[in-house]
């Protein structure tokens, strides 16, 4: 599936005295496989702009379009292609209501009015995609799960519904560094078993630079950057002007240089950084 | 040596669940004491038991065996209860949770109110509270309109008007964005400066490199116990205790790994980056 974002605006209190643009003008594409993260400081409207996404919230002008068809129209069509485009929340963990994990993942199927037989195939195929073993935890109650398996139990039941587009809203966020660990797999796992679109809202710089295909930079309801994430983060000036620091690696690596140490900023990651000090420094 | 808070060998378990099923001790033998005036951060993986510690700090739980002594004062004795919470503050990890008023003065008034300290006095509180969590200019603004940090900001601002010695914030950033984590640690720092004992719980290493002392739990004891020089210099046993290493001292380390002659000891970006420039 692609979706094309053409011309956005959301207007808050649009005609009083503080009507406020939450969404300015927002163009974009998305692609099938592609894994993006969207970045931008709190309130510069990652979040509007995703609830656009499946039709959560309507544009004030411009238009989504999934293949081709606006999903805000009132059609079967557009229906059917909204349902396509899963969103999992922040904290998605506080949704899990069910008995059992297993029910609890069959719930989107259910409502797509799969037989018993189909939605306990998806539970368990997307149980396992998100690192659970169904055998094991299905009959658990969801609540007496960990933080961070908790919120697999949520993907897995958006999952379930199979989606062609992806969103995750801060995913990591909240959790201990072994659940961080194990959530951010697990989504490069659904990307190379399903080869859908993934769009992920994150604040960690770190994981950014490391995971994502496409960095899109948001800034007062504004797309300002779309790119591959050595090009993106290039821009310091831009994205310190935007209250956005670096990823540690390439602040790190401009503190060298600013000391005089003659090695290249332009890194992601801590083993880049690495590998470029021990370039210009081992072996002398 | 003067601690504020003593821990004596404390077990605690949650109670059993609807099927019977006898829980695991969350804390099970632990006992440390905490040094009045330091900034101690406490880490540990999920249900290491650190919460449930931190809630012990203020008689919010009650240990089922040991004691816990604040200023000397037993958390069991109820008539105590007061005098202990009014000395050690608890901000927790979700903003949105911890506010109780519309209006940001108001809420950062609650707390001193209660305790039936007079209104000409809880206005001079309030208003030095704000200031220190530079929160003055927001004073009449609606909660609702604040953004995380700044309620956090709020939550501990109210905690400061009831004047206490220390206080045990539960993740305080962990729902924070980078900007607003990194205000919230120069704010704790400026108040353990100011003398405040401060116990921060949190799954961020580099919030944990700014403390005075490190303790890290696991299964509900004390895995370990020292300076951020100290508990860094042992990767292996970190990551046994499935926690990360700052980014510093993971790069440092990759770097002497290579042959590259980087001292020991080395926490923060500043000497890391010396050390790289000062390199033959």
């Amino acid at each position: 599936m692609r979706i094309e974002v053409k011309d956005l605006d959301h207007i808050y209190n649009a005609g009083l005295a503080y009507e406020t643009y939450a969404l300015k003008h927002v163009s974009l594409t998305l692609d099938r496989g592609e894994l993006v993260c969207l970045i931008g400081h709190t309130g510069s409207g990652k979040t509007t702009l995703v609830q656009h996404l499946n039709g959560l919230l309507k544009p004030d002008k411009g238009q989504v379009l999934a293949d081709g068809v606006d999903i805000n129209e009132k059609s079967p069509e557009a229906r059917a292609l909204r349902r396509k485009i899963g969103l999992v929340f922040q904290y998605p963990e506080y949704q899990l209501f069910e008995e059992t994990v297993f029910k609890d993942v069959c719930f989107g199927p259910k409502n797509m009015g799969l037989s018993e037989e189909e939605c306990a195939k998806k539970a368990n195929d997307s149980l396992k995609l998100v690192g659970m073993d169904p055998d094991e935890v299905g009959d658990k109650s969801p609540f007496a799960l960990s933080g961070g398996q908790k919120r697999r139990v949520a993907i897995a039941g958006i999952l379930a519904m199979d989606p062609e587009v992806l969103i995750l809203d801060e995913p990591a966020a909240g959790l201990d560094p072994a659940g961080k660990k194990a959530i951010l797999s697990c989504i490069k796992g659904i990307k190379e078993e399903r080869n859908i679109c993934i769009l992920l809202i994150s604040h960690n710089m770190e994981d950014v630079a490391e995971i994502a295909d496409r960095v899109l930079v948001m800034d007062k309801g504004s797309l300002v950057l779309d790119g591959p994430p050595g090009e993106v983060f290039a821009r310091r000036q831009a994205l310190r002007d935007m209250g956005l620091a670096a990823p540690p690696a390439a602040r790190f690596m401009e503190m060298v240089a600013a000391g005089g140490g003659p090695v290249s900023a332009n890194v992601l990651t801590l083993d880049d950084a690495a590998r470029e000090i021990i370039r210009v420094y081992g072996k002398r | 040596m003067d601690p504020i808070i003593e821990i004596e060998n404390i077990s605690f378990a949650y109670e059993e669940g609807e099927d019977g099923e006898k829980p695991e001790k969350a804390i099970d033998g632990l006992t440390l004491s905490i040094e009045r005036g330091s900034f101690v951060a406490v880490t540990g993986s999920n249900g290491s038991g650190k919460s449930t510690m931190a809630k012990h700090l203020n008689a919010l739980l009650l240990p089922s065996e040991g004691r816990v002594l604040v200023d000397g004062m037993d958390t069991k004795d109820e008539d105590k209860v007061w005098e202990i919470r009014r000395r050690v503050g608890m901000v927790f990890q979700n903003p949105d949770n911890q506010l109780v008023s519309s209006v940001a003065e108001d809420d950062v008034a609650f707390g001193a109110e209660n305790l039936g300290i007079p209104s000409e006095e809880i206005r001079q509180r309030v208003e030095a509270a704000l200031k220190a969590v530079g929160m003055y200019e927001y004073r009449k603004k609606g909660a609702h309109l604040l953004s995380g940090g700044q309620k956090q900001r709020i939550a501990i601002a109210g905690i400061l008007a009831m004047g206490p010695e220390c206080i045990v914030l539960d993740e305080p950033t962990a729902m924070l964005d980078p900007r607003g984590r990194a205000d919230l640690m120069d704010i704790l720092k400026a108040l353990n400066g100011q003398g405040k004992t401060i116990i921060l719980i949190t799954h961020f290493m580099e919030e944990a490199a700014r403390a005075d002392r490190i303790i890290v739990m696991d299964r509900g004891k004390l895995a370990l116990d020292g300076t951020p020089v100290q508990v860094f210099s042992d990767p292996e046993r970190l990551r046994e205790l499935k926690l990360e290493l700052p980014f510093t001292v993971e790069l440092a380390g990759k770097l002497r790994d290579a042959g590259l002659d980087i001292p020991q000891g080395i926490i923060f970006e500043e000497e890391l980056a010396k050390a790289v420039c000062e390199l033959k």
